[in-house]
């Protein structure tokens, strides 16, 4: 399990990278999130819905309700206001790992 | 839209809204500006207050003008913290060359007669007036030579207006 | 623990109630999918359902958390507000329709209807507490009208009485209207005077305060 202060960090980068390849519902992100990172990232599911409200409160992503596998779901989707802030965010990722891969391999 | 932007838009949407209420809709805050739009409609515009009558929350306020000697009856009435014009208003011009004036207004609104008397001769003590119907009434409460007052559910009549000095003499009398 | 004490845990924790529906059915729908994903691995229904409830973590931490981006304040306000909107959409719409239509008035010279407008004068008068617009002259029947539409100044007075009103006269001072007719808006009013046409075809309107103002119709065109 990797360190919570990790995770909390970047989980608007995770969840926005997931959610402009595909517009989901809560259950999926989870799924999607699992998955690709091979369980590392394996949080407490409950604890995805205050990011989620809190990213459609900042207007990054929009929630609609739609039919999904014959059930009603609110379904996310991201905005452009998202979609630029996930460019930045990536950007600042790229930076932020590279130096502390610098950092790590001067100290050996 | 989140949900802060769409109270800040509402808040600006009622905002607007009331104040076009509150403009059109001729409510002023206070009273003395409402009466004073209100005789600007009969070329009055300076005046000092002499007394007013209210019913319920209707108000008939006196005003005169010393300079050109002229008084008028101003009608507001009174929602809450606002005022509106209402009832009748008018002016007259007080006929200087008597003793004795008179000027009146009626208003099924207001719910009632008002007759307001001016002195023009200081030894008048009070006046005494009686309507046709038998009804009478002693203006005897001076205030800067005017003396008026509010008869309830009484219809405008004509009526003898007799002014009396503090001995009992009869200085003057009209008829209105 | 069951699922509806657990989800109740959550919603109790969200202090905008109207929300708090919504959230339910969010969560419930998260935990069905859960417990179907683990019912096609085998598992049994009721286990499957404990699992995924303990894999959503802590209920009052994640209500908590939720509440944080369900602001109560802006919640109920906002609610107050569409309350307050609604209630004031009627007398909106009216003031509206009355708006539109005065400053229509307003912008349109005004005409008598059913007479031939046969002289366009557009003069403007300025007096202390509006600005009139002395617009056409029409004839009808036998009968010449001067329209005219006013402006009150700004901070004049809002009681909707207005005193606008002009005399006409002629070159010699004798009074030359007959009726006239005026119409109040939001802005002022608009009317006209019948008058009777002066040999030398020159119109003296006296105003308020003392103020004439010349209209010679030959100078507009008049024959």
């Amino acid at each position: 399990m990797i360190d919570k202060g990790y995770i909390s960090g970047s989980t608007r980068l995770l969840v926005l990278n997931v959610l402009q390849e595909k517009a989901c519902h809560g259950y999926e992100i989870i799924k999607v999130l699992k998955l690709r990172s091979n369980d590392v990232f394996d949080m407490k599911e409950g604890t995805l819905y205050p990011i989620l409200h809190k990213l459609e409160n900042d207007e990054y992503i929009i929630s609609k309700n739609e039919m999904v596998n014959g059930r009603m779901r609110k379904v996310y989707h991201i905005t452009d206001k998202g979609v630029k802030v996930l460019a930045e965010d990536k950007a600042q990722w790229k930076e932020f790992s590279s130096a502390v891969n610098q950092v790590i391999a001067f100290g050996g | 839209m989140n949900r802060v932007r769409k109270l800040i838009l509402n808040t600006l949407v009622i905002i607007c809204s009331l104040f076009l209420i509150y403009y059109f809709g001729g409510f002023y805050i206070s009273k003395e500006t409402c009466d004073l739009h209100t005789m600007r409609s009969f070329y009055v515009n300076e005046t000092t207050y002499i007394m007013e009558f209210s019913n319920n929350n209707y108000t008939k306020t006196i005003y005169a003008n010393p300079e050109e000697k002229t008084m008028s009856i101003v009608g507001s009435k009174r929602m809450g913290f606002w005022h509106q014009t209402a009832s009748s208003s008018t002016g007259h011009k007080i006929d200087m060359n008597n003793k004795l004036d008179t000027f009146g207004s009626y208003s099924r609104d207001f719910g009632g007669m008002i007759t307001v008397v001016y002195r023009n001769d200081s030894a008048i003590d009070k006046v005494e007036v009686c309507y046709d119907d038998g009804f009478c009434v002693v203006l005897d409460d001076w205030k800067q030579d005017f003396a008026g007052v509010f008869i309830k559910d009484k219809m405008w009549q004509n009526g003898i207006y007799k002014a009396y000095d503090n001995q009992g003499n009869l200085i003057a009398e009209i008829s209105y | 623990m069951k699922r509806e004490e657990f989800l109740q845990l959550i919603t109790k924790q969200i202090q905008y109630v109207f929300d708090r529906k919504d959230i339910e059915e969010e969560l419930n729908q998260h935990i069905e999918d859960s417990i179907l994903d683990m019912v096609d691995d085998g598992i049994q229904y009721l286990e499957a359902e404990k699992i995924a409830i303990q894999q959503m973590g802590n209920p009052v931490e994640i209500g908590k958390q939720l509440n944080k981006e369900h602001h109560p304040l802006v919640g109920y306000l906002l609610l107050l507000s569409k309350i307050v909107i609604c209630l004031l959409i009627i007398p909106m719409i009216l003031i509206g329709i009355i708006l539109v239509r005065d400053m229509y008035y307003v912008f349109t010279p005004t005409t008598v209807s059913g007479a031939e407008t046969i002289l366009k004068i557009h003069e403007q008068v300025d007096i202390p507490t509006h600005r009139i617009m002395i617009d056409n002259l029409c004839y009808k029947d036998d009968t010449y009208y001067l329209t005219y539409r006013s402006l009150k100044n700004f901070g004049y007075s809002r009681t909707g009485w207005d005193t606008d009103s002009f005399d006409i006269v002629d070159v010699t001072g004798e009074f030359l209207m007959g009726s006239s007719f005026r119409d109040s808006n939001l802005f002022g009013g608009a009317g006209y005077a019948i008058f009777k046409m002066p040999e030398d075809r020159v119109l003296y309107l006296r105003f308020q305060n003392e103020k004439l103002v010349v209209i010679d119709l030959l100078e507009y065109g008049y024959e």
